[in-house]
């Protein structure tokens, strides 16, 4: 009897334990056989990616799918080579439209659409949505990226901060104007041309959203919003739709048969599974995804593939050399850093990460003439700034370093280099430059140390440079720009930028990045070419940054992707692009 | 018992108290902060210049004297508010964030630690009985195997071998799945992974402590008294070797949730692992404090349970305690 009740009892837990696992908390499970991505001619596009997609709310989240799923009032879309793109209306009806003789005010006519729910689509929601955006009890931060990035929109920023500096600023004094429920007027701090003023109002964090819902995914006091969380709490109206999203998983997206341009997107679908390398590349090769990211060794078992994609990045990778350590005068000693300057062997430090050597700070991803497609890179004054062998000269760099030893009244240095302890590129270019350096200085003058922190520790040495000017010596920095706006990512090389990590301090950089970038007469002729160029040189001399290497990104995809980039500018990958069959 | 409860209870929440403080504290030294932009390629941070950086201060009372903001953090543990997450995953509550995550963790360690516990039982137990056999040597060598490699090594195998080059199982976790079987199946490899430890800490447990039982007094009695070699075994033998099995398995729980960190990585699992690693990383206060409070109670509700059951397995700690 007791044996019976033994084996009973756990039968009855076995069957419990079974039937628990079915319980699946999951409410966007997805039946195959009503599935939405199935398409009779494309196929669902199917990546994987390490990235955590945890809010698309374009006030709040990133960039990926947030530009996927929200209208824009432009887009960029490719020529017909896909080769560039061109700034193309999409909810706006035309370019804006100048109103005034400084460029200040704009008039943008905006389509009378329908959202999904059938609600209206018109000036009404893109007024809407940027109120919101800048609401200053929400504090979304996206805001600074939409008020000041290509064009700078009046008292937004006094607006959006009212209550941290204890102003009161009413909407009605910033500069965007519902006129009418097809029009908005836009005003500028200061004079700009409709290509800036479009690409503002394509870049994501202008995206539109939909009022009935997010209003209620505000919490009662309004400082919170949960919109753009959870499929619920989304509503999308631009390329793709969001069907399924389980965070830090999977996300699920089918093409969006409504979207004005619907005939460039050709796929069904679009799925982003979160995987680490090696998953990936089992997913890859068992054919249950159709294009992955490589990193590290994996790169090489795929270099002689046909599918193979190279994406450059757009900024380079540099070190920093702290000047103003006072521990390390030896570190302001302009010979000293172009010994370390000319010491670089920029080709194998490139070769080790599988990157592109780089002794310049804009790579050829920048395009200084969006209207002509004009690579920076391409034209006779940039390319005065590019010394030969990559301005790799060991002989040159002794010559330096025993100058400025003797100028220091030192016999040997001896520096730290700070690096991310989770980048594996950092830490294989450290080590390379701790054997390389003290063989062309002298290994009995010049020794380096290593060392590895997290990021955030390493980012908050680098910004605390001015009230601990100790902490740092040399590190490692990046940058990352705009493509057809080269000059506005120099903004980090400028005295007051907020977050500024590197001690450059320029008079002539300051006002030159002003030229290009506010400048009365920043439109005419060469003006914003001589400037980006001048500023390269600036930095170039000046040898706080040194440039090493431009990072590639490297990706693989199967037979099903016929057409895909290694990268379109201003695409953010293009991948909404690719041509995918079923 | 009541009494003995009663003050383990007493001592659970002055523990967790000193952890919250602790931890606390700690969490709001670390280097960096929230509005930490990673530079370089990629980077998808705005220019947050230090009046927003203010601003958002002072929403979430970061500006505030640190002795506030720990009266607003056990304020809000009281009211069970844990705030709102600032990098994660902007604007969703902790608990939220939590709350979606416990459930499919808490579902692959209780089940590893399910199925785990009897079979290393019956391991054990085999190995005691056959002692000093071939089978008792065949157990100690899996054993040995077993504690000596990480749960994760066995994972990123398995996944290679039996989902990848075999086909039998998926390769990482469908959170999409639906049915019981589907759902079975993207689990089995990381349950299966993570019990291979526990399996093999219960057996060798168990062979030890059986083995020593087998040797006692009180069984040759019972021996002696009539009871064939099994029920000697099964009603007296194993009950007294259950003792010290409860400080081997409660444990094992607390250390499975962090062991199955990597587990969750490698099959793409969606769960409480990552998390804390997560937030310490992206500097959201917040979660890591909630987190870090989650896991407290967790350890401390099962050395709780263990105390407890320490009194209900052995008569003579519940006896000792009224003396």
């Amino acid at each position: 009897m007791r044996k019976r009740l033994f084996y009973l009892t756990f039968v009855i837990m076995l069957v419990m334990a079974v039937s628990l696992t079915g319980c699946n908390s999951s409410s966007n499970g997805t039946d195959p056989a009503t599935n939405p991505n199935v398409d009779k001619e494309y196929g669902v596009f199917r990546i994987t990616s390490s990235s955590k997609y945890t809010n698309v709310n374009p006030h709040q989240g990133s960039e990926t799918i947030t530009r996927e799923i929200h209208p824009s009032l432009y887009e960029f879309l490719p020529n017909e080579d896909y080769t560039s793109v061109k700034i193309t209306p999409y909810l706006a009806d035309g370019m804006p439209k100048q109103l005034d003789d400084e460029g200040k005010l704009w008039e943008i006519k905006i389509k009378s659409l329908k959202w999904p729910n059938g609600d209206d689509l018109d000036a009404n929601d893109v007024v809407y949505t940027w109120k919101t955006l800048l609401d200053p009890d929400l504090l979304l931060k996206r805001a600074s990226q939409f008020y000041k990035r290509f064009i700078e929109i009046e008292n937004a920023d006094a607006y959006y901060k009212q209550k941290a500096n204890g102003t009161t600023i009413d909407w009605s004094e910033v500069g965007i104007k519902l006129v009418d429920n097809n029009t908005i007027n836009v005003r500028t701090k200061d004079g700009a041309s409709a290509f800036d003023v479009a690409s503002q109002f394509e870049y994501y964090p202008s995206r539109i959203v939909n009022e009935t819902i997010y209003e209620p995914t505000i919490n009662e006091d309004r400082t919170e919003t949960t919109y753009g969380t959870s499929v619920e709490t989304t509503m999308s109206a631009g390329r793709f739709i969001l069907t399924d999203w389980v965070v830090d998983s999977v996300v699920k997206m089918k093409k969006n048969p409504d979207y004005l341009f619907a005939d460039y997107i050709k796929m069904a679908g679009y799925e982003i599974h979160k995987a680490n390398q090696s998953t990936a590349i089992q997913l890859f090769k068992n054919g249950e995804v159709d294009y992955i990211s490589l990193t590290g060794d994996n790169i090489q078992n795929y270099e002689e593939d046909p599918y193979l994609l190279k994406r450059p990045s757009k900024g380079v990778t540099y070190v920093t050399v702290n000047t103003i350590n006072p521990d390390q005068p030896i570190l302001a000693n302009s010979n000293f850093r172009n010994a370390l300057f000319y010491a670089m062997d920029r080709v194998s430090m490139a070769k080790a990460v599988r990157g592109n050597p780089a002794n310049f700070f804009m790579t050829e991803r920048m395009i200084i003439d969006a209207e002509n497609n004009v690579r920076f890179r391409d034209t006779d004054i940039a390319k005065k700034n590019i010394e030969p062998n990559y301005s790799y000269d060991p002989a040159k760099a002794k010559e330096f370093f025993d100058k400025a030893l003797q100028e220091e009244g030192l016999d040997k240095v001896k520096l730290s280099l700070v690096y991310s302890e989770t980048s594996s590129t950092q830490k294989i270019n450290s080590e390379l430059m701790q054997q390389q350096l003290p063989k062309i200085f002298g290994e009995d003058k010049f020794e380096l140390e290593l060392k590895a922190m997290p990021s955030s520790a390493r980012n908050n040495l680098k910004r605390g440079f001015k009230e601990n000017p100790s902490a740092v010596e040399l590190s490692w920095g990046g940058w990352n720009g705009e493509e057809f706006m080269p000059w506005l990512a120099m903004v980090y090389f400028t005295g007051d930028y907020p977050l500024k990590d590197t001690p450059l301090f320029n008079d002539e950089f300051d006002q030159l990045f002003n030229e290009a970038a506010f400048g009365e007469n920043r439109f005419e002729g060469d003006v914003r070419l001589n400037a980006v160029a001048r500023m390269e040189q600036i930095l170039l001399e000046d040898k706080s940054m040194i440039p090493i290497y431009q990072y590639v990104s490297h990706y693989i995809h199967n037979e099903r992707v016929e057409k895909t980039f290694g990268y379109l500018p201003k695409l953010y990958e293009g991948k909404h692009f690719t041509t995918v069959y079923k | 018992m009541s009494r003995y409860i009663g003050q383990r209870l007493i001592a659970m929440f002055l523990t967790l108290f000193i952890i919250l403080t602790i931890s606390f504290v700690v969490v709001r030294l670390m280097p960096g902060g929230p509005y930490d932009v990673g530079g370089g390629e990629g980077a998808e941070g705005g220019d947050i210049d230090n009046d927003l950086i203010m601003a958002i201060n002072e929403k979430y009372h970061l500006n505030d004297p640190i002795i506030v903001q720990y009266g607003y953090y056990l304020k809000g543990i009281i009211t069970g508010d844990f705030g709102t997450s600032m990098t994660m995953q902007p604007g969703v509550s902790v608990s939220s964030i939590v709350k979606s995550r416990i459930p499919i963790t808490l579902k692959l360690n209780l089940m590893s630690l399910f199925f785990a516990i009897p079979i290393g039982l019956i391991f054990g137990i085999i190995a005691a009985i056959k002692k000093n056999t071939i089978i008792d040597h065949l157990i100690s060598v899996m054993v040995v195997i077993l504690i000596s490699i990480p749960s994760f090594i066995f994972g990123a195998l398995l996944q290679y071998f039996v989902a990848f080059k075999g086909g039998l199982f998926p390769i990482r976790y469908d959170s999409l799945a639906v049915s019981n079987i589907e759902i079975m199946r993207s689990l089995f490899l990381p349950m299966f992974a993570l019990m291979l430890g526990p399996i093999a800490r219960v057996a060798r447990y168990i062979r030890a402590e059986l083995g020593e039982v087998m040797n006692s007094e009180f069984l040759l009695l019972a021996r002696t008294k009539g009871l064939t070699y099994s029920q000697s075994i099964i009603r007296h033998g194993i009950r007294n070797s259950f003792l010290p099995l409860i400080n081997v398995i409660m444990p094992m729980f607390t250390r499975l949730i962090g062991g199955s960190l990597v587990i969750e990585t490698i099959f793409s699992i969606p769960g409480m692992g990552g998390l804390l690693i997560q937030s310490v990383n992206a500097n959201d206060y917040f979660v890591t404090n909630s987190v870090l409070l989650f896991f407290s109670i967790i350890s401390l509700s099962i050395i709780l349970i263990m105390d407890i059951l320490y009194g209900v397995v052995d008569p003579r700690i519940r006896v000792g305690d009224k003396k």
